[in-house]
C-alpha cells in the first residue's frame, strides 16, 4: 500500500494516504435495482419533435431557394438536416436508455447517451413538485414530472399522465411527512414546523 | 447527536422602548429618496440614458425638456414610493406596505424572520443612517430591504425579531430548546485586530493589486504619472550602453527594480484593502445564529442561522500555510456567506463544531485517477492544435503558429502537480475535498446537507470504468471527478443513507 504524507484539511496537519476501496455493501444501493423505462410513446414524442424541426428547416430552405435561387443554401439546409437526423437518432438511443427508479425515500433518474448520469433526490429534500404537459405530450397522454430541491432538480419526461400524478402525490406526501419528522437540534425555534407547512402549501399547484 | 452548545451569557431581551419605537408605522428617512431615485435610474440603465443623450444630441431643446420631464418623473416616483413605504410591528407580525401604482402589503410573522442584517455603506455613514435587510425562513433571497433608517430603529427591529424567534414554541422533540431560550446576547466567537489583518493582506497573492497596477504602467505615460520614472529608465539604459556589455545587465536591473516596486505597491494596496474592508471584523454567536460585522468605510453586518450553513470552505496561500492561518468561509443557503480571514486551527475546529457538530474535517485520504493528467494534456493539445491551424491559416505566422504547442508540456506539468495534490475523503457524516496549485482550496459538507446526488460518466470515463460524483447542497456543492465507478456509487449510497436517516433539517 503506498504511503504518502498529504496535506490534511487543516494547515500543518499530516494524514496518511491509504486508498482502500470504499465499502458500502451494508448500505442500500441504487444500482442494484432495476430502473423503470419511460413510456414507449415518449420515443414517438421525441421523434415528432425532431420531425417538426426538420420540416421547418426544409420549408425555410425551399422558400429561401425560391427567393434567392442560390445553390449554397441547399447545402446549408442539407447539413442542418443531417445534424437534426443525428440528434434524432441520439435522442432515440437516449430514450431507450433513460429510466427512473422510485425507492421508499428517494427518486433516481438515469439519462444521457454519450455522457451518462444517474441523479438521485431524496424525498426529504424535495421542496416543490410540478407536472408540465405540452401539446404533443397531451396528444400522447404523457406528462413531465419535475421534483425541485434547494440544490437542483430532477425532471422525468415521458411518464403516462396518471403515473405522473400518482408520483407527484406520493412525492408531496413523503416530503411533507418527512419535513414534519425533522427535528431542530441546534436551533431552538419552531421554524421547521412552519417550513413544513409552507412546503405542503407550495406543493399543491397543478399544471 | 450534537454536542452541548457553548455556555452563553445571560439574556438581554428588547426593552419596552424598542417595541414602542416599532409600534407606529415608520417611514424611511427622507435620505432614502436619494437611494430610491438612484435605484430607479439604475433600473433604467445608465447606459441607456447615455445612449439616448448621444443619439439625440442634435435636438438640444427637446433633449432638455425630455431630461426635465424624466427628472420630474423620477422625483415623483421617489417621493411616492417613499411615502408608501412603511413598516410596523403589530403584535407578533411585521407589516410592510410598499408600492407606487399597486400597493403591496407584506405580513411576516416575526418568528419567521431568520435574520435582520444591518449595513452601513459610506453614504449611510455620512448621514448617520443604516440599511436593514430582512431574511425569512423558506426563501433564499432577501425578503426586503429598508434602504435608510436610523440605527436605533434598525437595532430595535433586530432585537424584537430575534426575541420573537427564540421565544417561539419549540418544536416537539427538541430537548435543548429550553436551555438556550429566551434571548441571549451576543457572544464573540472571533475577532481580528488590525495587526492580524495586515498579516492576512500581506500573505495574500498580490494579483488584485497587480491588476490595478498594470493599466497604470501601461497608460501611465499618457497620464504623466510615471513620466519621471520613464526618463530615468532611458538615462539608465543609455548609461548601460556606454558601459558596453553591461547594458543588458543594467536593463535587467531596472526591470527587476520596476517589478519590485510594483510588487510592494500591490502588496500595500492589498493590505490597505484588507484592513479597510475587514476593520474590526467580529463574528458573534447570537440567539439567531451567527453574525459577522466588519468594515471601516462601509460597515456591514451579515447574519445566518446555524442551520443555513451548508458547507465550509478554506483557502490559503503558501505563506499563510507557513503561518498556520487560512480564510474560512461558511457557505449558507441564501446570499449571506460568512467569510473569516486569518483563522487558526482551533478557531476552525470550534466553528465546525458549532455548525456541523464535529471537530475534525473528514480525512482527506483518497485521490483521483491519474488519467486527470492525460485528460488535461489532451484537452490542451486539442486547443493548441485548433489555435495553431487557425493562426496558421488566418495570420502570416505560417509554421511559426506551431509555437502554441509549447503550452502542452506546461499544462501537463501543471496538471501533474494538481493531480498530486488533489485529495478527497468521505466518512460516516461528512465529505471533503481539496485542490492545490499555489493556493489551496478545500471544501467540506456534512452528508445530511445534500439535496441531490449525481453520478455521471463522460465517454472518456466510461471507457476506463471511472465516474464523477457530484453532491449538491443548497449553496453549491462538491464535485469529485475521475474516481472508480464503484467508489462513486458507494459515495452516492452513503450520502443518500445519511440524508435519509438523519432527521436534522438541512435548511
Amino acid at each position: 500500500m503506498p504511503r504518502v504524507t498529504t496535506p490534511g484539511s487543516a494547515p500543518g496537519e499530516a494524514a496518511t494516504f491509504a486508498n482502500t476501496p470504499l465499502t458500502a455493501d451494508h448500505l442500500p444501493q441504487v444500482h442494484e435495482h432495476e430502473f423503470a423505462p419511460l413510456d414507449p410513446a415518449y420515443a414517438r414524442v421525441r421523434l415528432l419533435g425532431a420531425a417538426i424541426a426538420a420540416a421547418v428547416i426544409v420549408t425555410l430552405t425551399a422558400v429561401a431557394w425560391v427567393l434567392l435561387s442560390s445553390p449554397a443554401l441547399v447545402i446549408v439546409g442539407g447539413v442542418v438536416l443531417v445534424v437534426v437526423a443525428t440528434v434524432g437518432i441520439a435522442q432515440r438511443l437516449e430514450t431507450n436508455h433513460m429510466g427512473y427508479l422510485v425507492r421508499e425515500l428517494d427518486v433516481s433518474l438515469r439519462s444521457g447517451v454519450v455522457a451518462r448520469s444517474v441523479a438521485t433526490a431524496p424525498f426529504s429534500r424535495v421542496q416543490h413538485v410540478s407536472i408540465q404537459r405540452g401539446p404533443i405530450d397531451r396528444r400522447y397522454g404523457l406528462a413531465v414530472l419535475q421534483l425541485r430541491t434547494a440544490g437542483g432538480h430532477i425532471t422525468i419526461p415521458g411518464l403516462r399522465h396518471d403515473v405522473a400524478e400518482r408520483l407527484k402525490q406520493m412525492a408531496t406526501d413523503r416530503a411533507s411527512a418527512l419535513a414534519d419528522a425533522e427535528q431542530d437540534e441546534d436551533d431552538p425555534d419552531g421554524v421547521a414546523a412552519s417550513l413544513a407547512d409552507s412546503r405542503a402549501d407550495d406543493d399543491t399547484d397543478v399544471a | 447527536m450534537l454536542p452541548d452548545p457553548p455556555p452563553l451569557p445571560p439574556p438581554h431581551p428588547p426593552s419596552p422602548s424598542d417595541r414602542e419605537l416599532l409600534a407606529r408605522p415608520t417611514r424611511q428617512s427622507p435620505i432614502a429618496l436619494v437611494f430610491i431615485a438612484w435605484r430607479f435610474i439604475r433600473r433604467i440603465g445608465i447606459v441607456n440614458i447615455a445612449i439616448l443623450f448621444a443619439v439625440t444630441s442634435q435636438f438640444t431643446v427637446a433633449l432638455w425638456v425630455a431630461a426635465m420631464l424624466a427628472a420630474t418623473g423620477i422625483l415623483i416616483y421617489s417621493v411616492m414610493s417613499w411615502l408608501r413605504f412603511t413598516f410596523v410591528v403589530s403584535g407578533d407580525e411585521l407589516v410592510l406596505t410598499r408600492g407606487v401604482l399597486s400597493v403591496e402589503r407584506l405580513v411576516i410573522p416575526l418568528d419567521r424572520v431568520q435574520s435582520v442584517s444591518i449595513d452601513q455603506r459610506l453614504l449611510h455613514r455620512i448621514v448617520g443612517l443604516v440599511s436593514a435587510s430582512v431574511d425569512t425562513a423558506g426563501s433564499s433571497a432577501t425578503e426586503f430591504e429598508i434602504a435608510a433608517i436610523d440605527a436605533r430603529t434598525a437595532e430595535a427591529l433586530r432585537l424584537v425579531a430575534s426575541d420573537a424567534r427564540s421565544t417561539a414554541t419549540p418544536t416537539a422533540g427538541t430537548d435543548d430548546a429550553g436551555a438556550v431560550s429566551p434571548a441571549v446576547p451576543d457572544q464573540v466567537l472571533a475577532h481580528r485586530t488590525a495587526g492580524e489583518l495586515v498579516v492576512v493582506g500581506a500573505t495574500r497573492l498580490p494579483w488584485a493589486g497587480l491588476a490595478v497596477l498594470a493599466p497604470l504602467l501601461a497608460f501611465g505615460d499618457e497620464l504623466g504619472v510615471v513620466a519621471g520614472l520613464d526618463g530615468r529608465l532611458e538615462r539608465l539604459v543609455e548609461r548601460g550602453q556606454e558601459v558596453g556589455d553591461d547594458s543588458s545587465i543594467a536593463l535587467l536591473a531596472v526591470l527587476l527594480g520596476f517589478a519590485a516596486v510594483a510588487a510592494v505597491f500591490a502588496a500595500a494596496l492589498q493590505i490597505g484593502r484588507e484592513v479597510v474592508t475587514n476593520w474590526q471584523l467580529t463574528l458573534h454567536r447570537t440567539p439567531a445564529g451567527l453574525r459577522r460585522t466588519a468594515g471601516l468605510l462601509n460597515r456591514t453586518s451579515r447574519s445566518a442561522s446555524l442551520r443555513r450553513v451548508q458547507s465550509l470552505t478554506t483557502h490559503d496561500t503558501p505563506p499563510q500555510r507557513w503561518l498556520g492561518i487560512t480564510t474560512v468561509t461558511l457557505r449558507t443557503f441564501g446570499d449571506n456567506d460568512i467569510g473569516l480571514p486569518g483563522s487558526r486551527q482551533a478557531e476552525i475546529e470550534h466553528l465546525r463544531e458549532l455548525v456541523f457538530g464535529r471537530r475534525a474535517a473528514p480525512r482527506l485520504d483518497r485521490r483521483i485517477s491519474r488519467w486527470f493528467v492525460f485528460l488535461a494534456a489532451r484537452n490542451m493539445f486539442v486547443a493548441a492544435a485548433l489555435t495553431a491551424v487557425g493562426l496558421g491559416l488566418l495570420s502570416r505566422l505560417g509554421w511559426w503558429a506551431a509555437v502554441v504547442f509549447v503550452a502542452v508540456p506546461i499544462r501537463t506539468l501543471a496538471a501533474r502537480r494538481q493531480w498530486r495534490l488533489r485529495r478527497w475523503g468521505v466518512d460516516d457524516t461528512g465529505i471533503a475535498e481539496s485542490s492545490e496549485f499555489v493556493t489551496r482550496h478545500a471544501a467540506e459538507a456534512p452528508l445530511f446537507k445534500a439535496q441531490l446526488v449525481k453520478v455521471t460518466q463522460s465517454f472518456f470515463e466510461r471507457r476506463r470504468g471511472l465516474a464523477t460524483v457530484r453532491v449538491n447542497t443548497a449553496d453549491g456543492g462538491l464535485t469529485i471527478p475521475l474516481i472508480d465507478l464503484a467508489e462513486a456509487m458507494a459515495v452516492r449510497d452513503r450520502v443518500l443513507h445519511a440524508v435519509e436517516t438523519d432527521r436534522r433539517p438541512a435548511l
